[in-house]
């Protein structure tokens, strides 16, 4: 191929890259919603410190201020509780974190808000894409640093493949076990791109880049759902036993159950009190289904279910249904509203 | 299997790899074609594959005795051969551990056996007839046969519950017919029609019959076209399948623009409408809602967008089956033209499914007396036609009425001297001929879509009673817009550069952005609720 060739193939295909840009803020709008996360010193992700940055979707514009500590707040929080605040230390992904509003709106604010007490501060540990697993590892060291009163997690659907794929923990003899030190999926990568001021000006404002690597996304997820279903069956949200069939033990539930045990084990050892904010499966906006795992083991948790307050809701938009389904402001507020009622009625502050 | 599938995806540049293959050998690319069609169709269900061959065994060897009186001991020995073959590998072997299996092989067998000896004996028994009554009896046995299958498996409950309904209602007796769990085949409308059209045109000498079983058998299963059409007829389409088909880098191009472009109005245009319509109209299918929609104008939107669904769903299938086709060497006849700038009824039907217009105007319309005797007798025969292509559609109430429909506005068209209306007109009146036109069309499409008499009072009480603005009705438009604006454009193309292809004559920097925009709606715009072809139904 000559030089004259090659010229013309590279002019058209970055006229393509281009012609793809104005096709898609056009016509497609894609959510750009750069994920900020690196490496902390135990071996997980984090947020990244000190960063602000927007996510901009067809249906919102939200920024999102991450402090020295890696915690979604305007301000840094020192460790000690100088001022003699109840604290509550939140646990969770990007549901916690927040994603979708603007901090005044998250429902942990929103609890704040709720709350029949005014000094109560909020550390939100939430981060993208974690599980159970990290969770634990992120209270055991970070968040029992702040002597919280109240640790609030949240589960979500994905935990039960989040816990294994993570890999952090195993069941051995029927006990909870290190396996291994770090998960930092990607990470590396991310932050060595991140340096590059081209692809992070790309990734923070290309729509393009948003919905192709949104592709790549659902095709690496359902390749790993292939995978494993052929591999290991038991990897994905368990499964209900038929009638006539025996239950078998489901290594993802079993798991998940273990860890929200020792979680619960250490906030306990703390002096504080756990609370779990189920976040619901979302099908359409009247039908939710709950996923947190059904054990006797759990029964004595302060779990609160929002299904029944969206049920008053229903047909109203509580979840982003063009963006990347988190809860819309009107979704943040039931569920602020509904943990305050759980803490206050069980007296937890 | 389906065009928009990942099974296709894989299954046709395999079957495509081995056909180039033996691309000097027109013989063994057929028997390539037959093996793949068979796999095509049965990954749906195999079961029914044996009806196809039962289709094809009888209506070769009817032709044949049409054609020449006669079929050679080897014709029938492989026909016989054919035959038992697909009823042991189709029907015999229980593929999907039916609990119900045991009846259907029972009938299996029965049907193989008897068909086996007629096939062999047919020769012998119409040895002593003169030449007509032989070419009678064969084109008969295949008629009776053809719409015995399609009689029994799509219309057999339909027939009988109307039958017991009439008699419950007219003489209080409650006959004592039972009703069977039957599965319409799908295709069946499309492949009977074809292998009947096959035997007439024989008949009528319009055809030389295949000396093949194998060509036959290619022809009537070749998979393109065998579950929606269109109904290709023997002139045009069998002899493709007795020479050497030549691909050119232009059929290449063509076939994978048609392709394209089929997928896209599937996927983007119909798949996406198909949610606004279905919002509207389901909640009466089910019977969920009883009482008429608050909002005539959302229902008359949803009426509309439908048009487009169903035209974007079955077009879009032609042109995914006339670009498959192309690559493989085989032309298919364009299915429909334009058919929303049709200035009257009869325009509509010389631009919508075309295959199966001219098929009714052919072997039904002509046959019953066509135009030739008295004004009346013309619209008599104009009514059952329409009306049985009403039918032909599915085992409904709503098919007939829509069928019937068409047939009063062709007749009340041709009652008022304008059966030719506006095809001569000048732009403006034109315009004004084509959008009444469109009101027509969508009336009768309200027919088709809606599940039961009741929705199409209701649908049509709501429209001429309350009709009124509101956020939602502003939501259904803005859809409508996006979805239909790129079908607008590309028919403004396609008229002013007066070609269904105008990509082909368009300079390129015009075609790369018509690929670059097609291509980029169905990676970004694909409906993520994909469903079968409408037509796959009939």
């Amino acid at each position: 191929m000559n030089m004259k060739k090659l010229f013309k193939y590279t002019l058209i295909a970055c006229y393509t890259l281009v012609l793809a840009e104005v096709f898609l803020r056009f016509l497609h709008p894609i959510p750009i919603l750069p994920r900020y996360v690196s490496s902390t010193d135990y071996g997980i992700r984090g947020n990244t410190p000190n960063v602000s940055y927007e996510h901009v979707s067809p249906e919102y514009r939200i920024s999102v201020d991450i402090n020295a500590k890696g915690i979604r707040a305007n301000e840094d929080i020192s460790y000690e509780n100088s001022n003699l605040n109840k604290r509550i230390v939140t646990l969770g992904d990007s549901f916690m974190l927040g994603y979708g509003a603007n901090y005044d709106q998250t429902f942990v604010s929103q609890l704040v808000e709720n709350m029949p007490v005014s000094n109560i501060e909020i550390i939100n540990l939430g981060v993208s894409g974690h599980g159970t697993a990290e969770e634990l590892i992120a209270l055991k060291n970070e968040g029992i640093k702040y002597q919280p009163d109240v640790v609030l997690l949240s589960w979500h659907p994905t935990d039960y493949s989040d816990n294994v794929r993570s890999n952090l923990f195993k069941i051995r003899n029927n006990e909870l076990v290190t396996h291994a030190e770090t998960f930092l999926p990607a990470v590396k990568v991310r932050e060595y791109l991140f340096n590059i001021k081209l692809y992070e000006f790309i990734a923070t404002n290309s729509q393009l880049y948003g919905w192709l690597r949104e592709q790549v996304s659902e095709v690496a997820k359902e390749a790993y759902v292939v995978v494993n279903a052929i591999l290991k069956p038991t990897h994905s949200e368990p499964k209900k036993a038929s009638k006539t069939e025996q239950p078998k033990v489901d290594k993802s539930k079993e798991l998940a159950v273990l860890l929200l045990l020792e979680i619960e084990r250490v906030v306990e050892e703390m002096g504080a009190k756990l609370v779990i904010v189920d976040i619901p499966r979302r099908r359409d906006r009247s039908l939710f289904r709950s996923t947190f795992p059904q054990d006797e083991r759990l029964e004595g948790f302060t779990v609160y279910y929002p299904m029944p307050d969206f049920k008053k809701h229903e047909g109203e938009m509580l979840y982003w249904e063009k963006s990347d389904g988190h809860f819309t402001p009107l979704g943040n507020e039931i569920v602020g509203a509904g943990i305050a009622k759980v803490i206050t009625s069980n007296n937890l502050l | 299997m389906l065009f928009n599938s990942f099974e296709f995806l894989l299954f046709f540049p395999v079957v495509l790899a081995m056909y180039w293959a033996f691309k000097k050998n027109y013989k063994i690319q057929n028997y390539i074609l037959l093996i793949a069609s068979y796999f095509f169709y049965g990954w749906w269900d195999i079961r029914f594959l044996f009806l196809i061959a039962v289709t094809t065994a009888v209506d070769f060897n009817a032709a044949l005795i049409v054609q020449y009186g006669k079929v050679t001991l080897n014709q029938r020995i492989r026909s016989i051969s054919f035959l038992v073959g697909s009823a042991l590998l189709f029907g015999i072997v229980d593929w999907k551990d039916n609990q119900e299996w045991g009846v259907v092989q029972n009938a299996i067998i029965v049907a193989t056996i008897l068909l086996s000896l007629l096939i062999y004996f047919l020769p012998i028994i119409t040895k002593f007839s003169g030449d007509r009554a032989k070419a009678k009896l064969a084109l008969a046995i295949s008629i009776v046969s053809n719409l015995t299958i399609l009689g029994f498996f799509k219309y057999y409950n339909f027939f009988v519950d109307s039958f017991v309904e009439a008699s419950v209602n007219l003489f209080g007796i409650q006959p004592s017919i039972f009703t069977l769990s039957i599965i319409l085949p799908v295709g069946i409308s499309f492949y009977t029609f074809q292998s009947m059209s096959y035997s007439i045109d024989v008949y009528r000498g319009k055809l030389t019959p295949s000396k093949s079983l194998i060509d036959y058998a290619a022809y009537l299963s070749f998979f393109p076209q065998l579950v929606a059409g269109p109904i290709e007829r023997g002139k045009t389409f069998l002899p493709q399948f007795q020479r050497t088909r030549h691909v050119r880098r232009a059929d290449l191009v063509e076939g994978a623009w048609l392709i394209t472009f089929g997928l896209f109005k599937k996927i983007v245009i119909a798949d996406n409408l198909a949610i606004f319509v279905n919002t509207v109209f389901n909640p009466y299918d089910t019977g969920a809602v009883t009482t008429m929609p608050e909002n005539g104008f959302l229902v008359l939107l949803a009426v509309y967008a439908f048009a487009f669904q169903i035209y974007a769903d079955f077009s879009g299938y032609a042109d995914i089956a006339r670009g498959t086709a192309k690559i493989f060497g085989f032309r298919l006849m364009v299915n429909f033209k334009l058919p929303y700038i049709a200035t009257n009824p009869s325009d509509f039907w010389r631009r919508w499914h075309i295959s199966l217009s001219s098929w009714l105007k052919d072997y039904l319309y002509i046959p019953l007396g066509g135009n030739r005797g008295s004004t009346f007798k013309t619209y008599r025969n104009l009514f059952l036609t329409m009306l049985l292509g009403g039918l032909w559609h599915g085992a409904s109430i709503t098919f007939v009425l829509w069928g019937a429909y068409q047939g009063i506005i062709l007749v009340l068209y041709r009652l008022l001297g304008a059966e030719s209306a506006g095809e001569n007109s000048k732009p403006f009146m034109k315009v004004v001929h084509i959008i009444w036109m469109f009101q027509l069309t969508c009336l009768g499409w309200l027919i088709f879509r809606a599940q039961n008499l009741d929705t199409i009072l209701l649908f049509l009480g709501a429209i001429f009673s309350s009709f009124y603005i509101d956020p939602e009705v502003m939501e259904a438009i803005n859809t409508l817009l996006f979805y239909l604006l790129p079908v607008f454009i590309f028919q403004s193309l396609q008229i002013y550069y007066k070609t269904l292809n105008p990509h082909r004559v368009m300079s390129n920097v015009a075609s790369y952005h018509l690929w670059f925009f097609t291509v980029m709606a169905i990676l970004s715009l694909s409906s993520k609720k994909s469903s079968e072809f409408i037509y796959f139904a009939f």
